[in-house]
């Protein structure tokens, strides 16, 4: 049995009710939506159409060419820098100049080598504020039995890794410091307050 | 490759975060502790539309939030009254403000996929980056020679 197939996006739209809109019907600069009669400014373009140019052996001739090893029929153009396969225009994927094969661009996404194919990240920020904010209600909790309140010193001290692995991701971007400062004093607040604690406790 | 931080699109279910980057408009997609990454690349845009519209449920929220203080204002009175009768004002007038400025989203529509970011209150900076998406969108894509438009070309 098929799958059904879920289409998510379907092109431009109107940006108010994503009504489907035919690109030629939208006007430069001000539009309405012919469904919801809402206003919108808008800019078209025609993206040109990038075409892959492929060499086919009836073309070269059997003698000055190999055939790529996905598409017989297509010339090789040239071969895989990682599994050394030869291969046509069609299936030649080039990254930072080096040419590779689709299998092995495969393998080595899922490998979490090529860092600009890579599409998912750890969210280190929110896993920072998420761990401060639970550390304060397990302090504020644990304050009533004096001894568990130092639970918040390791609490604390796991949102400050978090927060030490924000910075360290090279896709940290500053949008993310407000949300990181707060990380950063909640955790200091859970440490301080645990360390208070635990110290008076063995004082007593 | 350097991101520029250019705004966010939150709504009650997902929380987006833009980035122009040389090539491409990349949009963070939140999903609890996970950044789901998307690329329009500014080769592939169709698009860009700008438009306002009033951010309703902010707006509800501020005037709803500003109504419940004042009643439990009213109700305590004092000085404790008064002080949440200044709270309510407050946001009052934030939400009576956002009636009155509307919010600007700019969407880039691509072949693949979209990219939203909303402006509140800030509609001038939104006009300057809508010019600006625009003007990186033409850029990108004046036909450079490795691009060809013969039809004449077959596929193996």
């Amino acid at each position: 049995m098929p799958t059904p197939r879920v289409i998510s996006y379907v092109g431009p739209a109107c940006p108010r009710c994503d009504a489907a809109l035919p690109l030629d019907s939208i006007t430069a600069g001000e539009d309405i939506c012919p469904r919801c009669q809402g206003f919108f400014t808008a800019t078209v373009f025609h993206p040109p159409q990038r075409i892959t140019r492929v060499l086919q052996i009836a073309h070269t001739g059997p003698e000055s060419a190999g055939s790529c090893a996905n598409h017989p029929r297509n010339a090789a153009v040239t071969n895989c820098g990682r599994c050394g396969l030869f291969i046509c225009s069609l299936c030649e994927l080039d990254l930072h100049g080096e040419k590779y094969c689709p299998a092995c661009f495969d393998r080595m996404t899922q490998g979490g080598g090529m860092e600009q194919a890579q599409t998912e990240f750890r969210d280190w920020r929110t896993l920072s504020l998420a761990m401060g904010i639970f550390a304060v209600f397990v302090t504020l909790i644990l304050l009533a039995f004096p001894p568990g309140a130092a639970a918040g010193i390791p609490l604390g001290a796991l949102s400050l890794y978090y927060v030490i692995r924000t910075f360290r991701d090279p896709n940290w971007s500053r949008d993310q410091l407000p949300g990181l400062l707060i990380s950063i004093l909640l955790a200091l607040a859970c440490v301080g307050t645990g360390i208070v604690v635990f110290a008076e406790y063995i004082r007593k | 490759m350097k991101r520029r931080f250019l705004g966010r699109y939150n709504t009650a279910i997902t929380r987006h975060a833009v980035y122009a980057t040389d090539a491409a408009i990349e949009i963070d997609q939140q999903e609890n502790f996970k950044i789901v990454r998307k690329r329009v690349f500014f080769e592939d845009v169709l698009l860009v539309t700008q438009h306002d519209r009033v951010g309703i449920l902010a707006v509800m929220f501020s005037l709803g939030f500003a109504a419940f203080l004042m009643l439990i204002g009213a109700i305590s009175g004092g000085p404790s009254g008064f002080v949440l009768g200044t709270f309510a004002v407050a946001f009052l007038i934030y939400g009576l403000t956002r009636i009155r400025v509307k919010e600007s989203i700019i969407t880039v529509f691509g072949r693949r996929s979209k990219a939203r970011i909303r402006f509140t209150m800030r509609r001038a900076h939104a006009q300057r980056l809508y010019e600006e998406i625009c003007e990186l969108v033409r850029a990108a894509q004046e036909v450079p020679s490795d691009l060809d438009q013969d039809s004449s070309v077959r596929e193996g």
